[in-house]
């Protein structure tokens, strides 16, 4: 492919800058008018996912240029070595800063960050910084270091600045042994905590320790309702003092957060007779009462609900009362004018009904995923939460982020041992859990949590030390990695640690300058995990990999070879084994295409050194050049080394659109055909045809392959499944003579249905006479309406009650019955619905298992989707006949080669649109591509006329199902509990049953038709009381035998039935 | 069965896999759409994917004219006409 087709591609689809799918080599390559792709992603601020990707731009100094220059931030990839390079005399970091300091924030190395606290030439980065913008202060708060930060802008006179910093720099002890925050509140007495510090436990302790209460009863109002402890917290601690004569200004209190926490710190006050100007004043109908979303209660209510007294004592007044008749009003959905006076002292009866959230779930009334956080982690019955009880009954909420941000939500989510995948706040780790044991202790007891562990680990090197507790080091992460690379004091005790430098992630490091001091100083086993552009670096005349393997240390190339200077040292130490690691491409194509890697390979094989051929990655996309790897390999006859071919592989197509089997077949056919071909794959019906459209004539397989016609072959199933080995009988047949009369005497029906009418009365009557019954009320049906028939259109497969009409676009039988059924339930019974529908398939919904039974069910039909691909291509080779017509090549030919307005020309006249026709020839198509899909097509097509015959209760079942759940199963619109969609199956779909909910036991019963009437119906209707229960299923047999056949000794001849 | 129609559609179903390369083959075709042979209808239904970027099952017509109620519903209108 040359240069401007790759990039024309690249460009077409931006996601093409995922892993895997852009290679280094794609940012170098220019365009028409030389622009690199490198320079579009830039330019056009594309994101780039690419591991490969990211470490390059970031460690290549123009490139870096490029991205500051262009204001582009990389996600977290940036190389400290180069940060440090300067344009013009002014630093890379520097440059990056004034992009958006916040970003750099997230994205830059913690080394990078302190660089703004370092003089240079006199002066401090952050201090130049600040004379442009203020905003550089947004990274304060991502600074561990409180002495540099608090000595760095102490001397620049921006003490104000330190109000950003964090709770671990504000509550880190000085040399004076007193905390940075009392050291910061003498120089500096107008500071305050910021939005983050003032939810610190550690600081409202420091605050009350140092008497500092107008700051303390500042913070965060639910933190002085909660700690220290929920009993004696800040605020009675204060009122206590209050009363003892201390000075507290209880105006600081900051009262309005949350209204469930305004009301407890007002009852409390108000209950200790302190009354002040701030007092709940704050508007009691804050928060939205007229909004969309989940309203919170309004301030007065939540109060009223603690201390009724004391509310009506202090708030109730007019004003409040007309606005509480409009909350009432609102919530009830009633006129205001209807509430002319309201009964105070009841407020209850005017409150909505108050329904425990869990019945509230049980009843349907609220959904599980419009459950606030809040309301998940509140006690009910006691002791447990909405929560733990929705967990012991095997349903977890799937938005665990949000809870595992509460520490009560993410201990509920351990203890009851739940996935858990998203982490949580880091400090949370280190509380106590009880039993002397912290969180950390139970998440690092089970190996599941490793993805929680991973996510919440970012600055507290603590979690070291349970590392070495319990030996794992898999749940550390490149940041905490790089954190640890910040405290030399902390890393030099893992040096000698092999359990960790086996673990130890280096992925995302940056100081890989420091990574190479410590690998000088002797500790080499660090740079075991290194990628491949760490381990080419030269230290002392020879590379990091070169020492490593004198060493007889192999490192792992985690990220793979993809360089052919690592190749070259490892064949220059007959490192074989790891050789085969490397890149496809390397491999066959250097140092030459003749004498390649791979023949190396080959050659140490036979000289029975230590190769691991299996290790060879075949699981690539470039067709070309597998093709050649398979050739090489089969001419040593090493072939059985490598990955089995099969189908799926030979006829799979690669970006130039040619599969494997072509480029086989090009580079070497005899090879091909007699050692990389197993008999099997060549009597593959499709890799048959493709070796025949490939010229291959002489293979020792006769088949060959045809058009088919699908509703033909439909009928020659249906002869053989419905009529083979059938008695008639005496009774039967005089009645299925009149009902073919009746039809085709109406001058409508079409011929070939009835005849398939006739055939599945024959057969079902055979095996159970309660079909007679039910074919005497269809000739019944049929004498009263002459106008009801069985017609045949393109588009068909429904019922039309007003037209009287069967209306199917094909024989299949399964079909025709689901349609009778629907027919019977009309004529018979004028669509009736069972009173009790409704409330089975909701207590069927509502089941524990129901979810996991969906599951079960799909993943079968899953299984047999595949089964009826497999037994597609069989019957497609038992049943078309050998010497079949080739496609009418000619004819495919001159509509390809003709041109686009000759093409539209035969279009329009058949009544296409310009529009449709310009849509499909602005593409060019291939000869080869138009067999290929044809084949597809027709392959499609028969496999649904099998799912239709061989599997036609199975699918019946899946649109009960599907009813059932109101169409969310046919339209993908459930998930398992971990999240996970569960495929979708036959069925209507949402959209149909939002127009008519209750049409769902319309389709029951005509299914219910379909599935008795079926080959294995006894079977299957066990099945279908597998998933829905006995409930259902016995209903539908009684409608069917009592409502609609008028059998009234249903009871009786139940168990005779089916 | 009428070749011209089964060869536009050939056509029109590869022009719509090209455009949807990246997602499966499986999920690009709803479970019915192989039931039906009126290749003129389905052809239509791959335009109207084609024109709007989304995937068949997606689409007004198909939702009109596959679905076996709003099948029927539409049948009735145009009866009714």
């Amino acid at each position: 492919m040359n240069d401007y087709k790759r990039i024309e591609e690249l460009k077409e689809n931006t996601l093409s800058i995922f892993e895997n799918e852009i290679e280094i080599e794609d940012l170098y390559l220019k365009d028409q008018n030389g622009q690199t792709y490198f320079e579009y992603i830039i330019q056009e601020k594309l994101t780039i996912y690419s591991t490969k990707i990211l470490k390059h731009i970031s460690r290549n100094y123009n490139l870096l240029l490029y991205t500051i220059n262009h204001n582009y931030i990389l996600n977290e990839y940036y190389d400290s070595d180069l940060l440090l390079q300067k344009e013009n005399g002014i630093t890379l970091i520097e440059k990056l800063y004034k992009i958006d300091p916040f970003k750099c924030a997230q994205a830059l190395p913690t080394y990078a960050i302190y660089k703004l606290f370092e003089k240079e030439n006199g002066e401090y980065l952050i201090e130049k910084l600040l004379k442009t913008s203020e905003n550089i202060s947004q990274i304060i708060p991502k600074v561990n270091d409180p002495q540099l930060l608090y000595n760095c802008l102490s001397e620049i006179g921006r003490l104000d600045l330190m109000e950003n910093a964090n709770e671990y720099c504000l509550t880190y002890i000085t040399q004076n042994g007193k905390t940075l925050l009392e050291t910061i509140e003498q120089a500096y007495p107008n500071f305050r905590l910021n939005y983050e510090t003032k939810n610190s436990e550690k600081i409202a302790e420091i605050l009350y320790k140092t008497k500092q209460y107008d700051k303390l009863l500042n913070m965060n109002i639910e933190l002085l309702l909660n700690s220290p402890n929920q009993n004696n917290n800040y605020l009675n601690l204060l009122i206590e003092k209050y009363k003892n004569g201390e000075n507290i200004n209880f105006e600081n209190l900051t009262l309005y957060q949350n209204n469930n926490a305004v009301a407890t710190a007002n009852i409390l006050l108000l209950k200790n007779n302190i009354e002040f100007e701030k007092t709940a004043s704050y508007n009691l109908f804050s928060t939205s009462i007229f909004s969309n979303s989940k309203p919170e209660k309004p301030l007065f209510i939540r109060m009223y609900e603690i201390d009724k007294d004391i509310t009506i004592k202090y708030f109730y007044n007019k004003e409040i009362e007309q606005k509480l008749k409009e909350y009432l009003a609102q919530i009830n959905g009633i006129p205001v004018t209807s509430l002319k006076e309201i009964d105070i002292n009841n407020l209850e009866k005017y409150l909505v009904p108050k329904v425990s959230i869990i019945n509230q779930i049980k009843n349907n009334q609220i959904k599980i995923e419009d459950l606030t956080t809040e309301e998940l982690l509140s006690k009910i019955d006691g002791n447990i939460t909405v929560l733990e009880y929705l967990i012991k009954n095997n349903i977890t909420p799937s938005y665990q982020y949000d809870i595992c941000k509460y520490f009560d939500g993410i201990l509920t989510l351990v203890k009851y041992n739940q996935n858990i995948f998203s982490g949580t706040n880091e400090e949370f780790l280190y509380k106590d859990v009880g039993n002397n044991q912290k969180l950390i202790d139970l998440l690092m007891q089970n190996k599941k949590f490793n993805i929680c562990i991973n996510q919440t680990v970012k600055r507290d090197l603590r979690i070291m030390d349970y590392c070495i507790k319990y030996n794992r080091y898999d749940v550390l992460n490149a940041k905490i990695i790089s954190e640890l690379f910040m405290h030399p004091n902390e890393l030099e005790k893992y040096l000698n640690n092999d359990q960790f430098l086996e673990a130890v992630n280096l992925d995302q490091i940056t100081q890989i300058n420091k990574l190479l001091e410590y690998f000088d100083k002797g500790h080499k086993k660090l740079l075991l995990n290194a990628d491949e552009e760490i381990l080419l670096k030269v230290r002392n005349g020879k590379t990091v990999l070169e020492s490593l393997l004198e060493s007889n240390l192999t490192p792992k190339f985690k990220g793979g070879i993809t360089s052919q200077k690592t190749l070259e040292i490892l064949v220059k130490y007959n490192r074989f084994d790891l050789v085969s690691l490397a890149k496809l491409e390397l491999l066959m194509n250097y140092p030459n295409k003749e004498t390649n890697y791979l023949s190396y390979l080959i050659e140490a094989t036979k000289k029975k050194m230590d190769v691991h051929l299996e290790k060879i990655s075949c699981k690539i996309e470039d067709n070309e050049l597998k093709a050649r790897l398979y050739i090489q390999m089969a001419k040593s006859d090493l072939q059985e080394s490598l990955d089995t071919l099969e189908e799926k592989d030979l006829l799979k197509v690669d970006k130039d659109r040619k599969n494997l089997l072509y480029y086989l077949i090009q580079t070497d056919k005899e090879t091909t055909l007699n050692k990389i071909l197993s008999t099997t794959l060549k009597s593959n019906p499709n890799v048959f045809t493709e070796l025949k459209l490939l010229g291959i004539t002489d293979t020792p397989i006769n088949i060959s392959y045809k058009s088919f016609n699908c509703d033909e072959m439909s009928r020659t199933i249906a002869n053989e499944k419905y009529c083979d080995g059938i008695i008639t009988t005496p009774t039967v047949e005089p009645l299925l003579q009149e009902l073919r009369e009746l039809f085709l005497n109406d001058g409508q029906s079409d011929k070939d249905l009835i005849e398939a009418l006739v055939t599945s009365y024959r057969y079902t009557t055979s095996v159970n006479p309660i079909f007679i019954e039910e074919l005497k009320l269809l000739i019944e049906i049929k004498k009263k309406n002459n106008d009801f028939t069985y017609k045949k259109e393109k588009d068909g497969g429904y019922f039309n009650p007003r037209m009287k009409s069967v209306v199917v676009s094909d024989t299949t039988i399964s079909t025709l019955n689901h349609e009778t059924g629907h027919a019977l339930h009309f004529f018979l019974t004028d669509y009736k619905l069972p009173e009790q529908y409704e409330s089975i398939i909701s207590r069927i919904a509502s089941s524990e298992d129901w979810m996991k039974k969906l599951e079960e069910y799909a993943k079968n039909a899953e299984r047999i989707k595949e089964e009826a691909k497999k037994n597609a291509r069989e019957i497609i080779t038992r049943y078309i006949s050998l010497e079949a017509a080739q496609t009418n090549t000619e004819e495919i030919n001159s509509l390809l080669q003709s041109t686009k307005e000759e093409q539209k020309r035969k279009y329009i006249e058949k009544g296409y649109s310009e529009e449709t026709l310009d849509l499909i020839f602005s593409s060019t198509f291939t000869l080869e591509e138009f067999i290929k899909q044809k084949r597809e097509v027709e392959q499609a097509e028969m496999v649904d006329v099998i799912m239709r015959y061989e599997y036609d209760a199975f699918t019946a079942i899946s649109d009960i199902l599907d009813a059932i759940t109101y169409g969310k199963f046919r339209s993908g619109l459930l998930s398992t509990e971990q999240n996970e969609t569960i495929n979708p199956f036959y069925g209507h779909g949402i959209r149909y049953y939002t127009r008519d909910a209750l049409s769902g036991f319309q389709e029951m019963i005509a299914n219910y038709e379909t599935i008795i009437k079926s080959k294995k119906s006894k079977e299957m209707i066990d099945l279908l009381r597998y998933y829905v229960g006995d409930e259902l299923v016995n209903m539908l047999e009684e409608f069917y035998t009592v409502e609609m056949l008028n059998i009234h000794s249903y009871e009786t001849e139940r168990n005779e039935t089916l | 069965m009428d070749e011209l129609d089964l060869n536009l559609y050939i056509l029109a179903e590869i022009k719509y896999k090209k455009e949807h390369k990246k997602e499966e083959t499986d999920k690009l075709f709803p479970l019915d759409w192989y039931s039906n042979k009126n290749y003129k209808l389905k052809i239509e239904i791959i335009t109207e994917a084609l024109k709007k970027n989304i995937r068949i099952e997606d689409t007004t017509l198909y939702q009109e004219s596959f679905i076996e109620g709003h099948k029927y519903e539409k049948n009735i209108s145009k009866n009714e006409q």
